[in-house]
């Protein structure tokens, strides 16, 4: 388009207009730089569940199985982790060691928002008593640190993988149940809610149709921020030996079981607790990149 | 003399493998200095006594590395420091080495450093023993003061051996049970004056004298225990080469040395025992130099810091069993082939190679090789046997996998061991859950009979065959809880009860060797209890550190009134 052609000026806002329109091609290299780490970090989670969902066709080593002989092996093109005290291959508990990890991570999370939201609405929607008593009680569960509740949960229930999931599970509810309640009570004060009460729309309805599709966004960006929290607290627990029996592998047991030779072997507890530290810091930058994304007044940031 | 002494500490040096390029150098170079001067200097006149400990050496002699010297700080890592210093409650490790220090006791450890050699006079200064072994009479050393300067008298010595059993003591508390190492067999205990004292036995009692140097039997200043009261436990006023100078619960003791001990002052002038439960932040503090003293380090290190210019490392005899008890109350350790089958099952080379990088020994029964009454027909059985492991699977008539869980204490090496004996099970049938547990919710769960496989050690605190096979005594909560024996087996429990009782009245030192021989063989045949290894302790302390007496601290024993910095 040559500028003689264009007379006036609102053909050549017009056309300037036209000629910057992104392409797609130019659109998703403004995302990845937008969402750089957020990509990254979701790249690296990706390969992290499927190493761990993959790990038997991953390697040829027995995460469990001991070899004595081939025991504190440094890392070598054989074993890339090197091995354990016990003749374990280092590479192949890292890889099944996600999987408790994950596992509790998100499961805890999953059944922590369920039941979140399920008290967070009900306070936020029906307010008065309800309101206060619930959120009295989450109120008492927030007055602990979060990590000692689950503790004092895993303590009393005994360890293993399901009564890990309901401890960290238990003592994250207060965060979504607040959450849920405060997004709930701003949206029954829409005009569109207080219309479908006029109109005879039962509550199930109201909250099915009205809030609950409007408070997806929010929650979103926080299970992901707490998912990131959840799988701390698991290797938290392992590492207390209060997680998954073993000689199972999982990452915060073995950064505890080699600890002690972190002078001598370091390979041993650094590759488990690498793996917790890359995989948290990957969750928080989805998570980061998910609020940048939902997030209203972030987006054009 | 001096030059035979740092001959034979030269030979200690290579007999316990220590001999580290430096300390060669070192050694070698005193050697030579002291043949020269013995071949130059004047015979000394008979009977002239040696220098006193830290007097300034003649002008032009050479100050040989085996010349004790006044000073320094050791800074002692334990593996805990409990909440109090009393020592009729356990407190773990770490305490009782403070009790050791700061306390004398009517005898002590042989000199020698060999921990079963015989009981050495202390605060009573010789004594004699009734034909029938039955009344010891002991003549109070004289001059010994207390750390708060009251003077020991045979009545201080009474009142601190019966303050544990007697509810009218103004220092007496419930539940106060480690005396009955001293007390159990006691029939009575007198001061006929202030220089004796005599202690009446029921039957004779071959350990006794060794009996009376454990920590339970620590002496402690009468003024104090009027004074203290029940807060003698945080305020324990002893007579021994240390006093306390700060104890801070659950983390710190400090203690300086005492200037009118009775056998002159100690060497070193600071003793500060830090509590380190986790072996990681122990190997850090060692590494960073924050502590010169580690005889509680993890095995995995030892390797590392035997090659290491500024720190040694010393091992003695392997005094501490390691085993797995079978508790008989519960199903299906109280069926006799599952026992067996569990002793077959298990390789114990992998144990003392991996847990226990090496320092270990095989076991054969209960008492150890360097011990008296040892047998070692034991360490036949004590080899793995899959065939003969799967016979008693299958003999014992239990549907496969058989299904149980091992209950250990979450620190140090029983996890590795656990997963080790895990594996090893697994392979002839057994399906065995690992049970976790800290170390109260342990001893609560396996004294309560609540276990099936459990896992602990035993050390050899009272230098004698009694103090490890004393377990299985019916009285006892290893007995009634641990294996439970004294419950599901009476008969057998009878039995042993009537040997145990033989083993430690019988004075003929042949006819005793006999009657261990037969307790261990009667251990063996039911396996109450099933030998992991023999383990022989390491202690890693700065290469300035010297005359540690070795015998004591293989197992947990460790008097540093001899020690010195150079």
């Amino acid at each position: 388009m040559s500028v003689a052609k264009l007379k006036d000026s609102n053909h050549l806002v017009t056309a300037t207009s036209l000629s910057k329109r992104p392409t797609l091609g130019r659109r998703l290299t403004a995302l990845r730089q937008k969402y750089e780490l957020a990509l990254l970090g979701g790249i690296f989670f990706a390969l992290v569940v499927l190493g761990t969902i993959f790990a038997p066709w991953l390697s040829p080593y027995d995460p469990i199985k001991q070899d004595i002989p081939s025991r504190l092996l440094t890392p070598s093109a054989i074993h890339w982790f090197g091995t354990d005290e016990s003749g374990r291959d280092n590479f192949t508990r890292v890889l099944y060691g996600g999987r408790p990890i994950l596992t509790t991570g998100i499961s805890s999370v999953l059944l922590a928002l369920l039941i979140g939201m399920g008290i967070g609405t009900a306070a936020g929607y029906r307010g008065g008593l309800l309101d206060d008593l619930l959120m009295r009680a989450m109120d008492i569960m927030l007055s602990f640190p979060t990590i000692l509740l689950a503790i004092l949960i895993v303590a009393s229930l005994g360890t293993g993988l399901i009564n890990t999931i309901l401890a960290i599970a238990f003592s994250l509810i207060p965060t979504f149940a607040r959450l849920v309640r405060s997004i709930v009570i701003t949206l029954v004060r829409e005009q569109y809610v207080t219309a479908a009460h006029a109109v005879g729309t039962s509550d199930w309805q109201i909250i099915a149709k009205h809030i609950f599709p409007n408070m997806i966004p929010p929650i979103i960006v926080q299970a992901t921020a707490t998912l990131a929290i959840a799988i701390s607290y698991s290797s938290a627990l392992s590492f207390l030996g209060l997680g998954v029996e073993p000689p199972r592998p999982d990452w915060g047991l073995m950064v505890s079981q080699g600890q002690r030779l972190i002078f001598d072997a370091i390979y041993i507890p650094f590759f488990p607790g690498l793996a917790i530290t890359l995989t948290v810091l990957s969750v928080n930058y989805i998570g980061d990149g998910l609020r940048d994304h939902l997030d209203p007044t972030l987006r054009n940031r | 003399m001096t030059d035979a002494k740092t001959l034979e500490k030269y030979l200690n040096y290579v007999r316990e493998a220590t001999l580290s390029r430096r300390n060669f150098m070192r050694n070698t170079a005193g050697l030579a200095t002291m043949a020269a001067l013995a071949a130059c200097a004047p015979a000394a006149p008979a009977g002239q006594a040696p220098a006193a400990a830290g007097a300034t050496p003649a002008a032009g002699a050479t100050v040989a590395a085996g010349a004790p010297k006044t000073g320094g700080t050791l800074v002692f890592a334990a593996e805990s420091i409990g909440e109090s210093l009393e020592p009729g409650l356990w407190n773990g490790f770490g305490i009782s080495n403070v009790i050791d220090n700061v306390g004398a006791y009517l005898t002590r450890p042989n000199s020698s450093g060999q921990w079963t050699d015989p009981a050495e006079a202390s605060l009573a200064e010789s004594w004699t023993i009734s034909e029938d072994g039955k009344t010891y009479t002991f003549k109070i050393r004289k001059g010994v003061k207390f750390h708060d300067g009251a003077d020991l008298d045979a009545d201080a010595i009474v009142r601190s051996l019966t303050r544990q059993v007697n509810k009218d003591d103004a220092s007496f508390v419930d539940g106060l049970y480690m005396h009955v190492n001293y007390t159990f067999n006691r029939k009575s205990i007198t001061a006929p004056d202030k220089e004796t004292v005599v202690i009446e036995l029921e039957r004779p009692d071959a350990a006794y004298l060794y009996r009376l140097f454990h920590p339970s039997a620590i002496i402690i200043s009468p003024k104090a225990l009027d004074e203290y009261k029940k807060e003698i436990n945080t305020n324990l006023i002893s007579c021994g080469p240390f006093k306390i100078d700060k104890f801070t619960p659950g983390a710190e003791v400090t203690l300086v040395a005492f200037d009118d001990f009775w056998e002159g002052r100690p060497y070193i002038d600071k003793i500060v025992v830090r509590g380190y439960p986790d072996e990681g932040a122990m190997l850090a503090a060692i590494e960073a130099g924050e502590v010169n003293f580690a005889p509680y380090p993890p095995a995995s290190a030892v390797q590392r810091l035997k090659e290491s210019q500024e720190m040694k490392v010393m091992a003695g005899p392997p005094l501490i069993n390691l085993f797995l008890g079978c508790c008989t109350l519960n199903e299906p350790t109280n069926n006799h082939d599952v026992r067996l089958a569990i002793n077959y099952a298990i390789n114990r080379d992998n144990v003392i190679k991996a847990v226990l990088y090496g320092l270990g020994e095989l076991p054969a029964s209960f008492v150890g090789p360097t011990e008296f009454g040892f047998d070692p027909a034991g360490r036949d059985i004590s080899k793995q046997d899959i065939a003969k492991a799967k016979d008693h699977v299958a003999k014992s008539g239990l549907p496969t996998p058989i299904k149980f869980s091992l209950t250990y204490e979450n620190n140090r090496f029983w996890p590795q061991m656990a997963e080790l004996v895990k594996s090893d099970l697994e392979a002839v049938g057994f399906a065995v859950t690992l049970d976790a547990q800290d170390s109260g919710s342990y001893w609560g769960k396996v004294n309560d009979g609540k276990s099936q496989l459990n896992m602990n050690q035993r050390s050899l605190w009272v230098p004698d065959p009694d103090n490890k096979v004393t377990l299985l005594e019916s009285h006892n909560a290893s007995a009634q809880g641990e294996t439970g024996i004294a419950k599901a087996m009476p008969e057998y429990s009878k039995k042993m009860d009537e040997l145990l009782a033989a083993g430690v009245s019988e004075l003929d030192k042949t006819k005793r060797a006999e009657i261990y021989k037969q307790i261990q063989e009667l251990i063996l045949e039911e396996m109450p209890y099933v030998m992991l290894a023999y383990y022989t302790k390491p202690v890693i302390m700065a290469a300035n550190i010297n005359d540690l007496p070795i015998g004591g601290a293989s197992t947990e024993r460790i008097f540093l009134q001899k020690v010195w910095m150079s």
